[in-house]
């Protein structure tokens, strides 16, 4: 019931900012159930009462309360956010529990926690009171020390988290809002101590210091008004702002648990989740040159708003490494590449024509170069090397025809002539029966291993790791120094990067940089971008070249043809490819068993 | 006219300044370093396309963009390999132009101006 002793009209700003989100953010949920597919309906519903329930909420006490991937990455970032986030989670779990244990009335209205001083101002002896009236205080000194941090944070980037993104308008708006409202519960509290007495460590403090200044009257209203005008602001802008994936996060856990695996539903929910921290920008190879800006952050900030440009869709490298930081784990190519689609007409593939008849049947191995593997004879060279050293029938399935796996097709949005193209590889390669396919590009590595299952497919470092602990090949040891750059398709996407280190490992003494495996850096010609300049291009690979050529290696190993040859131009040490550092080292006596 | 036994022969040359040329405007819009490409042809020499089967040349294309020529190569079969890209000495982003083609709708009003280009035989 609604009485005197529990309303007052200063609530109104507080209430109506908090039903518009409640209502905003089931609207959304809604809408994205009404557009989810039935299969993925049914799959929630059968999950909801499983143990997957569950695990989602551990992982959304882990990451949306405790932000366990930002602990990881940055203690000072981890701790600010943190501090907000549980802080304020906990002092609306204990107000609730204070409130309910004052009235014993579980249905009290939505304002009375937040405002519980306000309505029972002073001491009050009830179960629990003095640990309520203290724990109150701890939480909103943890959400205030955060809050000092974010404010040093911000006056200082370069000291504490390098880049800071730029945010827009709306965000900077909440910010603000954001910034008022712990600050002004304190003043309010520790005003109403110092006329009523009470509060906790901090507010009662506070409130027996100022306890009989002459203004403390003039005050008490004025600054609950404050409050709750600053909450309401905060809450009518969550929908707008990025701080919509507060509450989106929790649900884009659940959907993962839950196995929804509708891509639009995945994507949608990751937009509004992404709460751009601009951890990705910290490690965007284009973040540090002066080309317009289209990080995760900043496209998806377009994207919320429908103004993504040009840039933001086609100007990203695609090496992952945003992907690998980003503490929502926001896959924003995946969210780039839904854009790319729509932006680009799809036009019907051509019937591809039949495969060039192969000789060679019933082979051993089937090698594919990949279009990249023309520029890069060297590797094929070396492959055939170690291949013959092994004793194995093998075959290069574009040997006599140029075979395409799509990827750079399906990375400018043409999906359905990439498909195209896919085919016409797979039924070469199957065409040759191999018992396995290699791969040398770990591009086609993994669109050959997404699109075909009948054969095991392996990028060849895993393969010629495979034949030396096989025994099949034998290396020699030699006092050569070597660095290893992780190719963003293998690391990231395809999770190889320790196997290739510890191949190389029997062959030199390896000198890594810091910034190594899933870490590493980006060599520039990636293949996702199409519409970056030439001479950032040129700015990325010179930079990558650089990083690599710093341990102070005598040959730079890489597994990629692109990045390959990306690097070869701008560093004065020699790259080779994995299978060329390989097949120097090959044991002489094991050629030509 | 007198006749003299023989006729004037209009030059082959192509007045860019009353070329209709919109597609490599737009080009040049997104790509301003397209200026600098020499038509050197590393591009055309590396291109996987530029074989018997199918017939595109890249510096073939670029030059006849330039030129506000109808194009007579078959770009469409761009896988986007990025080779091109990797050799050119100028280090420009030449797969740039096929992806952009591809999007453009204006090519087709570029092909229609430019079927019959009155100052070319």
């Amino acid at each position: 019931m609604i009485t005197p002793d529990n309303f007052n009209i200063f609530v109104i700003p507080f209430t109506l900012g908090m039903t518009f989100v409640i209502i905003w953010l089931l609207a959304t949920i809604v809408r994205l159930w009404r557009h989810m597919p039935q299969a993925d309906r049914r799959r929630v519903r059968h999950s909801i009462l499983t143990v997957s329930t569950l695990r989602a909420a551990g992982e959304i006490v882990a990451e949306v309360l405790i932000h366990r991937r930002i602990w990881k990455r940055n203690k000072f970032l981890g701790y600010m956010h943190m501090s907000f986030a549980f802080g304020w989670f906990m002092l609306i779990v204990v107000g609730k529990f204070e409130s309910l244990t004052y009235t014993g009335n579980h249905f009290n209205p939505i304002w009375y926690p937040l405002f519980f001083k306000f309505f029972v101002p002073g001491e009050h002896e009830f179960f629990l009171s003095a640990f309520f009236t203290q724990a109150m205080d701890l939480w909103l000194a943890l959400i205030l020390s955060g809050q000092i941090l974010a404010f040093v944070k911000r006056r200082m980037p370069g000291r504490t988290i390098g880049i800071r993104p730029r945010h827009t308008a709306v965000n900077r708006a909440a910010l603000t809002a954001l910034w008022f409202i712990f600050p002004l519960r304190l003043a309010a509290e520790s005003v109403t101590a110092g006329i009523h007495g009470g509060g906790g460590f901090l507010t009662g403090t506070i409130g027996q210091a100022i306890a009989g200044a002459p203004v403390l009257d003039s005050l008490f209203m004025p600054l609950w008004w404050a409050y709750s005008i600053s909450l309401g602001v905060f809450f009518v802008l969550i929908p707008f702002s990025r701080y919509f994936h507060i509450p989106v996060e929790g649900f884009l856990i659940l959907a993962r648990h839950w196995g929804v695996s509708d891509e639009a539903t995945i994507r949608t929910l990751e937009t509004l989740a992404c709460s751009a921290c601009g951890m990705c920008l910290r490690v965007c190879p284009r973040a540090q040159g002066d080309a317009p800006r289209m990080q995760p952050v900043y496209f998806i900030e377009r994207l919320r708003a429908g103004r993504d440009n040009d840039n933001d869709v086609w100007g990203c490298l695609g090496c992952l490494r945003c992907e690998e930081v980003c503490p929502v784990v926001v896959h924003s190519t995946q969210i780039r590449m839904a854009r790319k689609m729509q932006a680009v007409p799809q036009r019907r593939p051509q019937p591809a024509p039949a495969p060039v008849p192969q000789a060679r049947q019933g082979v051993d191995v089937a090698l594919f170069a990949g279009c990249m593997g023309k520029l890069t004879p060297g590797t094929k060279a070396a492959m055939n090397r170690i291949l013959q050293a092994a004793g194995l029938a093998y075959a290069w399935v574009d040997e006599d025809e140029d075979l395409c796996c799509g990827r750079p097709l399906r990375l400018s949005g043409r999906t359905g002539e990439a498909q195209a193209r896919m085919d016409r590889l797979k039924t070469a390669l199957l065409a040759l029966n191999p018992r396995v396919i290699v791969s040398t590009c770990p591009i086609c590595y993994n669109m050959i291993r997404a699109a075909i299952s009948a054969r095991p497919v392996l990028h060849h470092t895993d393969f010629v790791a495979q034949l030396i602990d096989e025994g099949r090949i034998a290396v020699g040891r030699s006092a050569q120094t070597l660095t290893y750059h992780d190719p963003c398709e293998l690391s990231r996407m395809a999770d190889i990067s320790s196997r290739p280190v510890s191949t190389l490992a029997k062959v030199g003494t390896l000198k890594q940089p810091d910034e190594c495996g899933r870490e590493s850096h980006c060599c520039g010609g990636a293949l996702g971008g199409l519409a970056v300049a030439g001479h950032e291009r040129t700015r990325l690979m010179t930079a990558t070249a650089d990083y690599l050529q710093r341990p102070g290696a005598q040959t730079i190993v890489t597994a990629c043809p692109l990045c390959k040859k990306s690097i070869a131009q701008h560093a004065a040490t020699p790259v080779v490819d994995f299978a060329e550092a390989i097949a120097k080292s090959l044991k002489t006596s094991s050629i030509n068993q | 006219m007198k006749d003299f036994g023989f006729k004037p022969v209009r030059p082959n040359v192509i007045d860019l300044a009353t070329v209709q040329n919109r597609t490599w405007t737009d080009i040049l819009r997104l790509h301003p370093e397209m200026r600098s490409c020499i038509s050197c042809g590393a591009c055309a020499a590396v291109c996987p396309n530029n074989n018997e089967l199918t017939k595109m040349s890249v510096r073939r294309t670029i030059i006849e963009l330039r030129h506000g020529l109808p194009l007579t190569s078959e770009w469409q079969n761009c896988q986007m390999c990025n080779r091109c890209s990797l050799v050119c000495p100028k280090g420009l982003n030449t797969r740039s132009i096929f992806f952009r083609l591809n999007t453009f709708e204006a090519l087709n009003d570029h092909n229609q101006t430019n079927a019959e280009p009155t100052n070319r035989k």
